[in-house]
Order: C-alpha cells, then structure tokens, then sequence
C-alpha cells in the first residue's frame, strides 16, 4: 500500500487533555496515543460528514427507510474494506501480529455479510416480530 | 500543538464533503473525543426502537467503523515507513 500521511496540527483546547486521558482509559481499542488521536479526529469528521449527508438527503424528501438501507450498503462496503485492510496487514506483519489481527478482520467479514442482509429483513421486521411473538407465546405455553 | 497524522486522500474526500470552510479539525477532535467517552464502541446494532434511533446508532456505527480504518492505514503506511528507511540505513 502505497498511503500518503499528511500531518494536521491542531492547538489543543484547555479541555483536550482532560479529554484525551479519559478517552485512554476508556478505549479498549488503542492504547497509543497517536492511535487514538487519529481514530478521534476522524471520528468527529466522519460524525460530521455523516450528519451532514443524513440531513441532506432528508430534506430532499429521500424517505428514511432508504436513508437506512443506504447507510447499511455503506458500512458493509466499509466493514469489507476495512477487513481486505486488516488481513493484508495481517499477511505482511510479523508472525506475532497476524493471530491478533485475523481474528478481528474474520469478525468484521462476518459482520459485513450479516449487515448487509438487515436492510432486506428490516422491510420484514414488523412481520418477523409478530412471528417472535407467536413462537414465543406458544413456547410459553407449551411449557 | 498536537499532531495527528491521517493518510491524505481520506481527508482530501473529507474536505471535499464538508467544505473546507466548515471543516475544523478542532472542533472533530473534541468532538470525536467526547464521543469515544459517551458512547463506547459497538459491534452489535440496534434492532430495537424506532428508526430514528436506529438511523443515530447505524451512523455512530459507521463513523467508528470508517475510522477504525483510518487508523489501521495510518498504522500500516507509518510501519512501512519506517521499514523502509531501517533498510536503507
């Protein structure tokens, strides 16, 4: 991969460090601090972005259930990516590095192919949920 | 002064989306901060609820998960890097 890193200089507020430290302590993810600065920066561009593009869509009178179904696409799309990264870090990392990072890129294919199948079973979901019900009320008396 | 480094053609798209008026890495960075405290990463989604709610948690989802992937380039570019310049010395 040939990436190209840009560095962003940011003059922190008074808040930032407070903010950083629990941030550390809470993430179970990235222990490094430039991890995680990295991941919080784009986490509130992506929060951003996102909101943005939601809202946007919505005023041009997109109904939400297509919002949804699209946001869905999006994070298969993304989760894919995101594992197709993982495994070919994985390959060209040292040995030590790929049982800790196959398993995560696994999970993430998993939860890519489930993901984009909820978009289809939530134009169900009413239906299914009526089932549950009956199943479940039938176990109950069953018992 | 803190430096972050994000690979370059996903902050270029970023720029492209948000417009490089309203884009204040500041205001991302404590937001994305806040949000690492108040809302702890999710693997599972909500299925639950109604479709606003579940509109706001696919798209916490979705923020952390493209971030995530940002991390990892930023990781794997950053140990080719310097993989390359070890050999070269």
């Amino acid at each position: 991969m040939d990436d190209e890193l840009l560095e962003i200089r940011i003059d922190p507020s008074r808040e930032t460090p407070r903010l950083l430290e629990g941030a550390l302590a809470k993430d179970g993810e990235y222990a490094r601090e430039e991890d995680l600065l990295a991941y919080a920066l784009l986490l509130g561009f992506y929060l951003e972005t996102l909101e943005n593009s939601r809202d946007a869509l919505e005023q041009n009178g997109e109904q939400r259930q297509e919002v949804y179904e699209a946001m869905y696409e999006d994070l298969a799309r993304t989760q894919a990516a995101c594992a197709r990264s993982h495994f070919s870090f994985a390959e060209s990392a040292g040995d030590y590095q790929i049982g800790k990072m196959v398993n995560p890129a696994l999970k993430l294919e998993v939860a890519a192919t489930r993901n984009h199948l909820i978009p289809r079973l939530e134009g169900q979901r009413d239906q299914l949920l009526e089932r549950r019900e009956a199943l479940l009320q039938v176990l109950g008396d069953g018992e | 002064m803190i430096t972050v480094r994000l690979p370059e053609d996903v902050y270029r798209v970023i720029r492209q989306q948000q417009g490089a008026d309203t884009l204040a890495p500041e205001r991302a960075l404590q937001r994305g901060l806040r949000s690492c405290l108040d809302h702890p990463r999710k693997v599972g989604l909500l299925m639950d609820g109604t479709l606003e709610q579940r509109l706001d948690d696919l798209l916490l989802v979705l923020a952390q998960t493209r971030a995530s992937c940002g991390v990892l380039r930023v990781r794997q570019a950053s140990e080719e890097k310097d993989h390359t310049s070890s050999r070269k010395e």
